[in-house]
């Protein structure tokens, strides 16, 4: 005979198919005998029947969701990633796309010619205001430093996961109030061109900034740190 | 509906065709919209909660890796989307709940349910208004993990795939949620009171 705080852990198990057949034959029986253990088992399935009562689905939701549906994402290429930790972090993961976009030179000039090849560095901390409204200074200088930092070191990634990272930061919706970025950035990207896209991390969220303001990122904190911090 | 299986859908998508993405959205968006009810207990940011879940869903399928059922990868993001939305809420200052209630009034009478006389609509009705204020009161991971199981339908192997937990931990917390609301659904008279004592 099972003690009745086991079997009501077993009920929960039972409840979500999540037992044996001998388990279930236990928990069975000991409720049989049981009457406390019985109205557990009772409150149990009357919260799944409550939770599972479904409601129908509000007018207009699933023109919404289908207005906010948009052209397939398109995949973006020769981008430099790097990533900012704090004072006391000291790793900073770059990649980039050599070759084709013109922003890297000497040291990795034979890396390059393989093509689109992206790299991951690790590199010196890398911190500073990334404030929007002082962009010019600071993340100009700090571009400098990244693109600096990116050609040390570099270890090849394959392309595949760089395409990953490049669908998870496009954009799903501005940023909601509170939620807008404006202080230091987890992760900082450099486009090709010179530009750069900060990237920031808040619970499960990724919010990225091109410098036209931030917005929520498809990707998940998750996605985006799996891909980043191996 | 047809038959196409969710693979073929996804390729399809994948490839360009943005319409095959609406078989996607016609095949979960109650169950994803049930869900983000359950989670954020408001119609309105339910109904904000599933357009933000589709789309991401949506950009972000070049990502998934086909390792999960589809729904299991799209209630995550449901779910995840609905934590951060709470997490967010609770920096600001909170809105009367009076307001939402007497806005969720209006919306429940466009349910009709002719089987059932008014004093058992209004017994289920007020009976689902103390499952959502017991939801609430639930630690965030708990709830999205009852939530993953009772509405998505989870198994625990799944759950924990999902969230990167053991199945122990699923285990438990289900049991602990289960157990909080209980006990909350118990004092508000919800379920008969023979736990009361325990």
């Amino acid at each position: 005979m099972i003690d009745c705080e086991k079997c009501r852990e077993m009920i929960s198990c039972l409840l979500d198919d999540e037992l044996g057949d001998a388990e279930r034959g236990f928990v069975r029986e000991h409720i049989e005998h049981c009457p406390e253990c019985q109205s557990v088992y009772d409150a149990f399935c009357t919260i799944s029947e409550q939770m599972r009562e479904p409601e129908p689905l509000p007018e207009g939701l699933h023109e919404k969701i289908m207005s906010g549906v948009g052209a397939k994402p398109t995949k973006k290429t020769g981008i430099v990633w790097i990533k900012y930790l704090s004072a006391a972090a000291c790793i900073a993961l770059v990649i980039f796309a050599g070759a084709k976009s013109g922003i890297l030179s000497s040291d990795n000039a034979d890396n390059d010619a393989a093509g689109d090849m992206y790299y991951v560095t690790a590199t010196a901390p890398v911190r500073g205001d990334v404030e929007g409204s002082e962009p010019e200074n600071d993340s100009s200088t700090c571009n400098e430093t990244q693109k600096q930092l990116a050609m040390s070191s570099a270890a090849a990634v394959d392309e595949a996961t760089a395409d990953k990272l490049t669908a998870l930061l496009e954009p799903v919706s501005p940023a909601r109030g509170d939620t807008a970025r404006t202080g230091e950035a987890d992760y900082a990207v450099s486009l090709p061109d010179g530009g750069t896209v900060l990237i920031y991390i808040d619970g499960q969220s990724v919010y990225a900034d091109f410098g036209d303001g931030a917005f929520l990122a498809v990707g998940s904190a998750d996605d985006v740190r799996a891909l980043l911090d191996k | 509906m047809s038959l196409i299986s969710e693979k073929e859908i996804i390729e399809k998508v994948l490839g360009g065709d943005v319409n095959a993405f609406e078989e996607l959205v016609l095949r979960y968006e109650k169950t994803v919209y049930n869900l983000a009810l359950r989670m954020v207990s408001d119609r309105d940011d339910a109904f904000d909660m599933t357009q933000e879940a589709f789309i991401k869903a949506y950009n972000s399928l070049p990502s998934f890796r086909g390792d999960s059922k589809f729904s299991v990868w799209l209630y995550r993001i449901t779910t995840n989307i609905c934590l951060d939305f709470l997490r967010s809420k609770k920096r600001r200052p909170q809105v009367s709940l009076t307001a939402h209630d007497d806005e969720d009034e209006d919306v429940q009478l466009d349910i009709p349910d002719p089987a059932a006389d008014p004093e058992g609509q209004l017994i289920k009705k007020l009976g689902m208004q103390s499952l959502s204020e017991g939801l609430k009161l639930l630690p965030d991971k708990q709830r999205q993990i009852l939530v993953m199981r009772e509405l998505g339908g989870m198994s625990y192997a799944e759950i924990g795939a999902a969230l990167s937990l053991e199945e122990g931990t699923v285990k438990s917390r289900i049991f602990r949620a289960r157990k909080r609301l209980s006990a909350y659904l118990i004092k508000r008279g919800n379920i008969p009171d023979e736990l009361a004592s325990k």
